[in-house]
């Protein structure tokens, strides 16, 4: 269940973030405040008040109930989008202005020239970075059982109140999380290194 | 509209609270963490080796499972009853000791080699050398990231609202449930956390990097 959440979360950051990043990098101004405002309090809120909000906060003004497990993954969703937004930015900040030029002047229009040139390279240079965000999702997807989402942390809550060992039961959660997330943080270390090589 | 101005003293001293915390656990964090990232840069394997697993540690490990298994769990181990504060303080300053060591050590690593060698065969030990000559360069490169730091760790603060320390979280879920006005109250958290948090990080983008970087370069 933590799996599938970070990972629907990543996903759907991923495609918040794109956008954010858009809108951030667009020339029409207006555009462009909405991704500042976007992207500012999306990284300036904490993950568990946007939890709390959206879960018990935003039914009550929209009249729509949302599952525990929906506004704990749009939360999640919408608060990293606006990290990986920067991380996109960076990467397209981080391809050379020759390339753009280059791919003008043979006649790409811009949105040719952002799709076929800019984009795949910005994406090879954000992947590490996107790994340690991912790795930073999976431990914040813990927060997810604040609000009942039966995640790896909740289950740990309820087998501790049947059993009353919390020492056990808490340590083997850790040692879970532990896991994933060295297992991810090593992934994303094999990435850099190969880009980093290939560069 | 009533309802939030009632309460917005009652929301300032949980501000300071978060504040509060923040500070006294960033110190801690500071000072473990230069320790942790000098352990990592040593030439004894076991303290190196130590030194890397905290690091591997606490940054894989999610806040809120380090924070309930001490509170939870550490606790009842070794008989000892922490109070909250204790819980909340320790944990935030064992995860972001890890995390501060890693910008420590890179900020060590971008000092040159030949400072370090030149003191220590002007005859300064280890320790000097750390002391006199690499620490004080290192300030200008680590403070911009360790500002974001403090960003990040004025947001998770929140999560200590769990063991119970009357901070904004969570005097905004008390307020929440009794008032039974969610939408309003979450709404007044999240702005009150916002402009702690962007100012923060607008002081740092506007005023520090620059002045560090234009020190340096």
């Amino acid at each position: 269940m933590t799996i599938i959440i970070s990972l629907l979360s990543m996903f759907l950051g991923m495609i918040a973030g794109m956008v954010g990043c858009s809108l951030k990098m667009s020339r029409n101004g207006f555009l462009r405040t909405i991704g500042t405002v976007y992207i500012e309090i999306a990284r300036g809120i904490p993950n568990i008040v946007a939890i709390f909000w959206f879960y018990y906060g935003l039914p009550i003004i929209t009249g729509i109930t949302f599952s525990a497990f929906t506004s704990g993954v749009v939360a999640l969703s919408l608060k990293y989008g606006g990290y990986i937004a920067e991380i996109y930015r960076a990467g397209i900040e981080a391809v050379k202005v020759g390339q753009k030029e280059a791919a003008y002047s043979v006649g790409f229009s811009e949105y040719q020239t952002m799709r076929r040139i800019v984009f795949p390279q910005a994406f090879r240079i954000a992947i590490p970075t996107l790994g340690n965000v991912f790795v930073g999702l999976l431990q914040n997807s813990a927060l997810l059982s604040v609000i009942g989402v039966a995640d790896l942390m909740r289950k740990a809550e309820l087998a501790v109140s049947e059993t009353w060992r919390p020492f056990e039961i808490y340590t083997t959660a850790a040692v879970i999380y532990l896991t994933l997330t060295v297992m991810f943080s090593r992934l994303s270390d094999y990435y850099e290194k190969k880009t980093a090589y290939e560069r | 509209m009533d309802l939030i101005i009632g309460q917005l003293g009652y929301f300032a001293v949980g501000a300071m609270y978060s504040l509060g915390l923040t500070l006294a656990s960033m110190s801690i964090a500071i000072c473990i963490g230069i320790v942790v990232s000098m352990g990592r840069l040593a030439d004894n394997i076991v303290l190196r080796w130590t030194s890397t697993a905290f690091v591997d540690f606490t940054r894989g490990m999610p806040f809120l499972v380090l924070l309930i298994w001490v509170y939870y769990g550490l606790a009842i181990l070794l008989d000892i009853s922490l109070t909250p504060l204790v819980a909340g303080i320790g944990c935030l300053s064992i995860k972001y000791a890890g995390r501060l060591a890693e910008i420590f050590r890179s900020g060590i690593q971008a000092i040159e080699k030949g400072q370090a060698e030149a003191a220590l065969s002007l005859g300064f030990s280890k320790l000097q050398t750390y002391r006199r000559i690499i620490l004080p360069q290192i300030v200008p490169i680590v403070i911009p990231p360790l500002v974001n730091e403090v960003v990040g760790m004025i947001q998770d603060s929140a999560i200590v609202s769990i063991v119970g320390i009357w901070e904004l979280m969570r005097r905004g879920n008390s307020v929440a449930n009794a008032t039974l006005k969610p939408f309003e109250i979450y709404s007044t958290i999240a702005v009150i956390y916002l402009i702690m948090t962007i100012s923060l990080s607008q002081l740092n983008e506007r005023y520090i990097e620059k002045k560090m970087f234009g020190k340096k370069r």
